[in-house]
């Protein structure tokens, strides 16, 4: 009999089917509703309570936990991305938090939401390793979300250069960008999901940028009915 | 973190494939379970004081032991009571010795069951034998209905050899259609694998591929794991990696006499032993086979598919090589014969846009929303 033996793969294209990141970019693939669900109203109403929220559940419990509404928002990736130096450790920003917030807050008030500065706290967050989305290590972060409307239960997180240098502990990390982190922390704080609705933004240093991401989270929860 | 406690070494078949013949006949005692519990407990609480506890019960024949089952389910009821520390309990058994009265029994009825079982009578029979050489194929048949019946989500596990990979399809459309929603599939890894029964597994991939996609395609919910798994490799990149088994990190193994070792692979092999119930986790040895495992093996080290490969499965690699660092031939043939057919099917049902698979592969919040589906239409009450 032959023997056989350990041969490594030497080319293999990428599969056509995307990543769970890279649907980010095609929301509405995940509203697609298998036939069998539509007459299902509880079902639906999980679906659409939670959005694309993902919780980790499988037990009668879990049934009860989701009809407390916890969902993600999408993402709103704008503009091109700056790329990202090796050893590019403290890339300057045009933004200071500060800044960031203030922008956040001031498009929120125009649709009527008021968001009060450091409410929740979520510990143990998983995110890929210094926060790259790729990474096949993991780690856990504290966060105290950046503001909450506590009436209208709506968070908000906004993803900045001095997150991704507290996450990576000042360690060097090359072509992560603040959208990178927010995909890996926006997984990992689907396992963790508070009551109501939660949005993370990412700063990339440009204000308009942030500014047109408000925008369209806010056109968002419009089209979803929630404002 | 789980505990997979080997209750007893003895077996009422003799599964031709079976690597737990030969081992010395023990069973444990319950002073030794309670030990394995304390220290499953006292691990976990160094993390994370509300962790749950898997208890595993598992053999030879774990059913031969059903008493012991019994005691230290009220046994671990008690100290729930008491810790505020929650249990799960799971078995894995043949099947021959399941009833009515252990699906039903306060304490045992809400133990997870998996089941072992080949498919269909020509592949189930050529394996899967009693003490006589006999199949029972035909005795587990009324088994399986029931066990559905009480408990339709449990998986079934099934093992292809090489003298019943030509059933492979046949096996799992028959197991789906006698109702089993979980199919967890896996290669008799130390089997005689040649050119040809690679081949054959190939074309056998390609007709469960077709199956998937006919299955998918009509929205009907079910796990088929070797392409589940490696669909997942894609969409959750590092998912692989990360899931594969720690040795000894996330479960460890208890045998009868107490000993320790990371996986049910190891058990009896002194040099694989992590400690003992009473003196405790032997944390050396643990560090030395797990960084052992943890290196990335020199032969796939330019493989391009290395990331969504199993090859990081070092009781798997134990298994069928001897040795926890040496990388199986045939997991490696297994690995390029099922990736590219399972990301051709993943493809085609996400070029088609259908629904079912993208909940299912997508949203992680799909286990809930098939049980609320469930729940809301009467199954699994
Ligand atoms: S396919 Fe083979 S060579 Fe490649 S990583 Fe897997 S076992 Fe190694
Ligand atoms: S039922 Fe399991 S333990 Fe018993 S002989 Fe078969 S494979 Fe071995």
């Amino acid at each position: 009999m032959e023997k056989l033996t350990i041969t490594p793969v030497t080319a293999y294209g990428a599969p056509a089917y995307p990543t769970r990141g890279q649907l980010e970019a095609e929301p509405a693939a995940l509203r697609r509703v298998p036939r069998r669900w539509r007459g299902q109203a509880v079902v639906l109403a999980v679906l659409t309570g939670a959005g694309v929220a993902t919780l980790a559940v499988g037990t009668a419990q879990a049934v009860e936990k989701a009809k407390i509404v916890a969902r993600l928002a999408p993402l709103f990736p704008l503009g091109v991305e700056r790329p990202r130096l090796a050893g590019d450790v403290a890339v300057p920003t045009l933004l200071t938090e500060e800044d960031a917030r203030a922008i956040v807050v001031e498009e929120a008030k125009k649709a009527g939401i008021s968001f009060a500065p450091d409410v929740l706290a979520v510990e143990k967050v998983r995110i890929g390793k210094d926060g790259n989305r790729y990474a096949n290590e993991f780690q856990q972060i504290d966060l105290t979300l950046d503001g909450t409307d506590a009436g209208r239960k709506i968070h908000y997180e906004i993803v900045t250069e001095a997150d991704l240098a507290q996450w990576r502990g000042g360690k060097n990390a090359f072509c992560i960008s603040t959208l990178d982190a927010a995909v890996t922390l926006r997984e990992g704080l689907s396992q963790k999901l508070p009551e109501g609705t939660t949005v993370l933004f990412h700063d990339d240093g440009a204000r308009e940028a942030l500014r047109k991401q408000v925008q369209e989270f806010l056109a968002w929860l419009k089209a979803e009915g929630s404002i | 973190m789980h505990l997979t406690l080997h209750l007893t070494a003895s077996c009422n078949l003799r599964c031709r494939y079976c690597y737990a013949t030969g081992r010395d006949k023990g069973t444990m005692t319950l002073d030794t379970a309670r030990a394995a519990i304390a220290l499953g407990m006292a691990e976990l609480r160094k993390k994370d004081a509300k962790a749950s506890l898997g208890v595993i019960f598992f053999g030879g024949e774990p059913l031969l032991q059903r008493e012991l089952i019994r005691e230290i389910v009220r046994h671990c009821r008690t100290l729930e009571a008491a810790s505020g520390q929650v249990f799960h309990f799971k078995i894995i058994t043949n099947g021959t010795l399941l009833d009515e009265a252990f699906l039903t029994d306060p304490d045992t009825r809400e133990i997870f069951v998996a089941f072992s079982h080949d498919g269909v009578e020509a592949a189930h029979d050529a394996n899967r034998v009693d003490a006589e050489g006999r199949g029972t194929f035909a005795q587990l048949s009324p088994t399986m209905a029931l066990l559905l019946r009480h408990k339709p989500y449990a998986p079934t596990m099934l093992v292809v050899t090489p003298h019943t990979v030509r059933h492979y399809a046949d096996s799992v459309a028959y197991l789906f259609d006698r109702g089993v929603r979980y199919l967890i599939c896996s290669l008799d890894y130390s089997g005689a694998w040649d050119a040809a029964t690679l081949k054959e597994l190939e074309r056998q991939y390609k007709t469960l591929a077709a199956w998937y996609a006919r299955l998918t395609l009509a929205e009907e919910k079910f796990y088929f794991s070797p392409f589940e798994v490696k669909i997942a490799s894609h969409i959750y990149p590092g998912s692989c990696r990360s899931d594969r088994c720690e040795l000894g990190q996330r479960q460890v193994s208890v045998a009868p006499d107490g000993r320790l070792y990371p996986c049910v692979q190891f058990v009896g092999d002194a040099d694989y032993g992590i400690g003992d119930v009473h003196a405790g986790l032997d944390e050396a040895a643990r560090r030395r086979l797990y960084t052992l495992n943890a290196e990335e093996k020199a032969e796939c080290a330019a493989c391009a598919v290395r990331e969504r490969c199993n090859h990081f499965c070092g009781c798997l690699n134990r298994q069928a090589t001897g040795r926890l660092d040496r990388v199986s031939p045939v997991l490696c043939a297994h690995e390029r014969i099922v990736l590219p057919i399972a990301d051709r099917l993943a493809a085609r049902l996400y070029q088609q846009r259908s629904a079912m698979f993208i909940q299912k592969h997508y949203n992680a919040l799909f286990p809930l929303l098939s049980l609320v589906e469930d729940r809301t239409t009467g199954i699994g009450q």
